[in-house]
């Protein structure tokens, strides 16, 4: 079998990949949307039962039950019901349920022997009237991925594409849960400000916090970048969860001037790591080096002649200071050196 | 692209075998909620929240002596300074505007819209300004006209504006999750640079160096419009990108050229920037996150053409995860990505002299290497019991490059990594972690990769009080290589690379009104090779062992006093020493001035920073903010690129509340 007809061969196969995709996914989608539609809005079930372990008896009552007669999570209240959330509990509002139940369990134990009479009692006595709390989920007692899961359950169902690599991703796999970095009850606006985000990643991260105090350093310490920019903490295919594919692909979304592809390119090093050079965070070189410049160069490349003026050693300082000095155009270049190679200097 | 396909049936093989226990369990689910009387259960009517905002309204004093990189994001110039924020939420409309002006280079501002949940609207802006060396090249004899340097922008500062913005707009079907959107991503830099680059003939009998000013004024866009939705069982989203970038100033520079015996004299272009243009396809597909087995698949393709060169890139992705959680204590994930990387350039380019237009150089172009990767991680964590987890990973990839061997890299390139991590509570106020990772790699491409390597980090929290958080930290690497390549040489060669980086930290609350945190980290990077120098002859001729030493030293002390009501202070103070330095042996490399002594580095880094705020009625406050910087060259080492500067940044700023 010749190329051609190796090609031809290939190009059939995907084809024939291509069909029993459409095949697939046709029935899939059209049978999905049937249920999405028919199981929507999205109430809490089954799950929780098992987590309130030994109390299967509560039963949920409703915020209003919960909450109308005690004020004492009134701003919680307000806030979280004024959020995109929140929102989500008028029936009329087209969006998913949810309530204080969903996430705290069924209530019916908590309250059990509250009445507005007593509340009422209370109240004028300067007293709060407190329900049996322990017999809610103790959320913080609850393993990380429990606790990630009150939040999947509900952002499974909705597309929510930024959670596509959350399961295998470093952080869930970590014991790291939603909660470290998102607080419902923060107040109505539950989206995050890029620059808050440092202070969420250091406190575990605090390696890196050190880094970025080093002379040279990408300026997320002065709240100019942010983690984000590079990372996408709720999960990606890539290890360190990078936003691209690739370390380079990532640098480059900003450093589009030294992107490429060149037609002298620094072997294949340009195909996926600048971390070979850089280092990602902080440095103590200039520019991100790893290593100061002769010696990182030196740690690939034969150096020039060292002995050729040895009364001065002029060409010494010339060779020996910054490589880069001459081979400015270390990440690649389209123009030829003057012998006619990819040296870098033009 | 075969393996592509294949990872696309897995998944759907995972999804048909998936479908009896997916229905089973959406029954259940369907059942519950007919049984509830939602309109009843749920009546509920949006809160009245008033609208919140604040505005500041200040002036930014700067006082620099020498060097501007004591501040390097900083714009050290006098400024007005203003910002604020505005909430409404009036539902079904939400409107945030948060934006923090410091002056003409830096500025922040975020812009965000709703309506329900139907259209979702945001805008972010970054700018900031990041100054940039002056690197003096030195003439080391000036006797000699080669080699030489040409000095064309003595005094020059630089610097470098950056302008990102980031823009999202989602539309959703009401009733159903189908979501449209876009996402814009465009960054602007511009400024002035210093380029340094080799001008004579660029032989070693005519070597002159050169620095001279250059504009940069470079524009990248990204726009991405996808579509996602959910379909019962999976989950599909799609999305087109177009990426561009643009030089809209100086693209190039030319420069006399000296003849040499490959080259006449002339004009010639160097330095260019060359404009990119690319487009890629994503498709993702994932199932719930909540089941037992939660399967996703991605498809990327990214293509990059080089305008002025035509030299192509082309990338293929399909990348898969698995997570099988058969108990709340037992979980495993494999993740799987192949990549096929195919680049392409012409076989030929050719070079005009600007001083003879006629004539035009013709140069062939070695082709470049493409590679197929892939990456597989599978990992397994395991709870025995509350406060015990343990962690295992194992990675492989497998890189296979076309056209090595005319880069003189190898065919092919394997890695494999097991990492193994516990985590423990030894008390209710002890924490302890500790993890262990050994890589080893066949036929790395290139001397900085390490063919076996033990890395190991240990961490320890100690919680003595509720007012007392202490930490100690500490990650080694060591790395081994005994079959260095470097070009022109054949005998095996050997390194080494040790990485130490140890932390300790305290934060201590001395009272309700006064908190106090200090941390030091230590850094090491101490690198033990062979280099390879060429002689007279050219010859390669090796120093063995030569170390190069890096250390870093960071302290860092803060502390914030809530005095009274109406007053609160706070001050951080960061005093980083950091120095380098590399040992060669061989004579010739020592004498009559060590190689050495040109990159021998050590400097000190002071950041100090106290501010307050005290708080009038009627939502009014001030606050001072104080930032000094100084940054010490402590050689003063002529040749390096690190200079001495010294900088104090005063803000005085009134806020109102409403």
């Amino acid at each position: 079998m010749n190329v051609r007809e190796v090609r031809i061969v290939l190009t059939r196969l995907q084809s024939y990949a291509g069909l029993v995709f459409l095949l697939l996914f046709v029935p899939t989608a059209v049978v999905g949307c049937q249920t999405l539609r028919s199981s929507e809005p999205i109430v809490p079930i089954a799950e929780y039962e098992k987590m309130l372990v030994g109390r299967l008896d509560a039963d949920y009552v409703g915020t209003e039950n919960c909450l109308a007669a005690c004020h004492y999570h009134d701003q919680i209240r307000l806030d979280f019901e004024a959020s995109t959330m929140g929102a989500q509990m008028a029936a009329d509002s087209d969006l998913p349920m949810i309530d204080c139940e969903s996430c705290h369990g069924p209530g019916s134990l908590a309250i059990q022997g509250l009445t507005p009479e007593k509340v009422a009692v209370d109240a004028a006595a300067g007293r709060q009237t407190p329900c049996d709390y322990e017999t809610l989920i103790v959320l913080k007692a609850l393993p990380a991925q429990a606790q990630s899961l009150l939040c999947l359950k509900c952002h499974t169902a909705n597309a929510t594409f930024n959670l596509h690599e959350w399961n295998a991703g470093a952080h869930a796999l970590g014991d790291v849960s939603c909660f470290p970095c998102h607080d419902v009850h923060a107040g109505p606006d539950l989206i995050t400000s890029p620059k808050d985000t440092k202070e969420m990643c250091f406190k575990c991260h605090r390696e890196q916090a050190a880094e970025f105090r080093l002379p040279s350093h990408h300026p997320v310490m002065e709240g100019k970048s942010f983690c984000t920019d590079c990372h996408q903490p709720h999960g990606t295919f890539h290890d360190n969860l990078l936003r691209e594919e690739t370390v380079r692909a990532t640098c480059v979304r900003c450093h589009g001037e030294v992107e490429g592809p060149y037609l002298y390119a620094h072997a294949d090093l340009m195909n996926d790591d600048c971390t070979i050079c850089h280092a990602d965070h902080g440095s103590v070189n200039n520019n991100l080096l790893k290593l100061s410049e002769p010696y990182l160069c030196l740690q690939c490349h034969v150096g020039h002649r060292t002995s050729s003026d040895p009364a001065t050693g002029e060409t010494k300082g010339v060779f020996y200071t910054r490589c880069t000095d001459c081979h400015s155009q270390v990440h690649g270049t389209d123009v030829p050196s003057a012998s006619g190679r990819g040296n870098f200097t033009q | 692209m075969k393996r592509i396909l294949l990872l696309g049936g897995f998944f759907f093989l995972f999804i048909c075998s998936a479908l009896p226990v997916a229905s089973e369990e959406s029954a259940d689910e369907l059942a519950l909620f007919e049984s509830l009387d939602i309109e009843g259960d749920y009546a509920y009517e949006f809160p009245a929240i008033p609208p919140s905002a604040h505005l500041h309204l200040g002036y930014r004093f700067v006082d620099l002596d020498d060097s501007s990189r004591v501040f390097e994001y900083e714009y050290l110039k006098d400024s007005v300074i203003f910002g604020g924020d505005l909430r409404t939420f009036m539902f079904p409309h939400r409107f945030y505007l948060n934006f923090d002006f410091a002056n003409k280079k830096d500025y922040f501002g975020d812009l965000r819209y709703a309506y329900g949940d139907i259209v979702l609207f945001r805008w972010l802006n970054n700018s900031y300004y990041h100054n940039l060396e002056n690197i003096l090249l030195h003439d080391y004899d000036p006797l000699t006209s080669s080699p030489g340097v040409d000095i064309r922008d003595a005094g020059d500062g630089y610097g470098i504006g950056t302008r990102e913005n980031k823009f999202h707009l989602m539309a959703k079907v009401p009733r159903f999750p189908l979501h449209l959107y876009f996402d814009g991503f465009y960054l602007v830099k511009d400024g002035d640079v210093q380029q340094r680059n080799l001008l004579g003939s660029g032989f070693f009998n005519n070597l002159q160096r050169v620095s001279q000013r250059r504009r940069l004024d470079n524009t990248t866009r990204i726009y991405k419009i996808g579509a996602n939705s959910h379909f019962g069982l999976v989950e599909v989203d799609f999305a087109h990108i177009e990426k561009r970038f643009d030089v809209d100033k100086a693209p190039v520079l030319a420069d006399a050229y000296s003849g040499s015996g490959l080259r006449p004299a002339g004009v010639y272009e160097h330095s260019r920037i060359p404009e990119l243009e690319g487009s890629g396809n994503t498709f993702k597909i994932h199932t719930s996150y909540t089941g037992q087995w939660v399967a996703s698949a991605s498809f990327l393709q990214n293509d990059r053409k080089n305008k002025y060169s035509g030299a192509k890139s082309d990338v293929k992705i399909g990348a898969g995860s698995l997570m099988w959680n058969p108990m709340t204590s037992l979980a495993f994930a494999l993740r799987y990505t192949h990549r096929d990387l195919d680049n392409k350039n012409p076989a030929h380019v050719d070079i005009s002299n600007f001083a003879d237009p006629a004539s035009t150089l013709s140069y062939s172009v070695k082709r470049p290497i493409s590679s197929n990767t892939d990456t597989l991680h599978l990992i397994g964590r395991y709870r025995p019991k509350k406060g015990l987890t343990f962690r295992a990973k194992y990675n492989y990839q497998k890189v296979d490059r076309s056209r090595a061997g005319i880069w003189s890299l190898p065919d092919s390139t394997t890695r494999n990594g097991i990492t193994l991590t516990a985590d423990t509570r030894l008390h209710s106020t002890v924490l302890f972690n500790l993890k262990y990772a050994y890589k080893n790699v066949d036929d790395p491409a290139y001397n900085t990769e390490p063919e076996d390597s033990n890395a190991g980090s240990l961490a320890l929290t100690w919680l003595p009080h509720p007012a007392v958080n202490l930490l100690f930290g500490y990650d080694l690497d060591r790395q081994e290589r005994d079959n260095l390549n470097f070009a022109n040489t054949d005998d095996p060669r050997d390194r080494e690379v040790d990485l130490d980086n140890a932390r300790i930290l305290a934060t201590f609350q001395l009272s309700p009104k006064l908190t106090m945190s200090t941390t030091y980290s230590y850094m090491r990077y101490e690198v033990v090779q062979d280099l390879a120098y060429e002689n007279l002859a050219g010859e390669p001729q090796i120093d063995k062992n030569v170390s190069m030493h890096q250390k870093a030293h960071v302290f860092n002390l803060g502390g914030y006093y809530h005095l009274s009501e109406a007053l609160y202070l706070l001050g951080e103070v960061t005093y980083t020493r950091s120095k380098g330095k590399f040992n060669p042996s061989s004579a010739d490399l020592l004498e009559p001035v060590s190689v050495a002594s040109f990159s021998r580095m050590e400097q000190d880094y002071l950041l100090l920073h106290l501010g307050g705020r005290y708080m009038f009625d009627r939502g009014l406050s001030m606050d001072l903010d104080y930032r000094y910087g100084d940054l010490e060259d402590r050689l003063d080492n002529i040749y390096d690129d690190i200079e001495d500067g010294e900088a104090h940044i005063v803000m005085l700023s009134a806020t109102k509340k409403w």
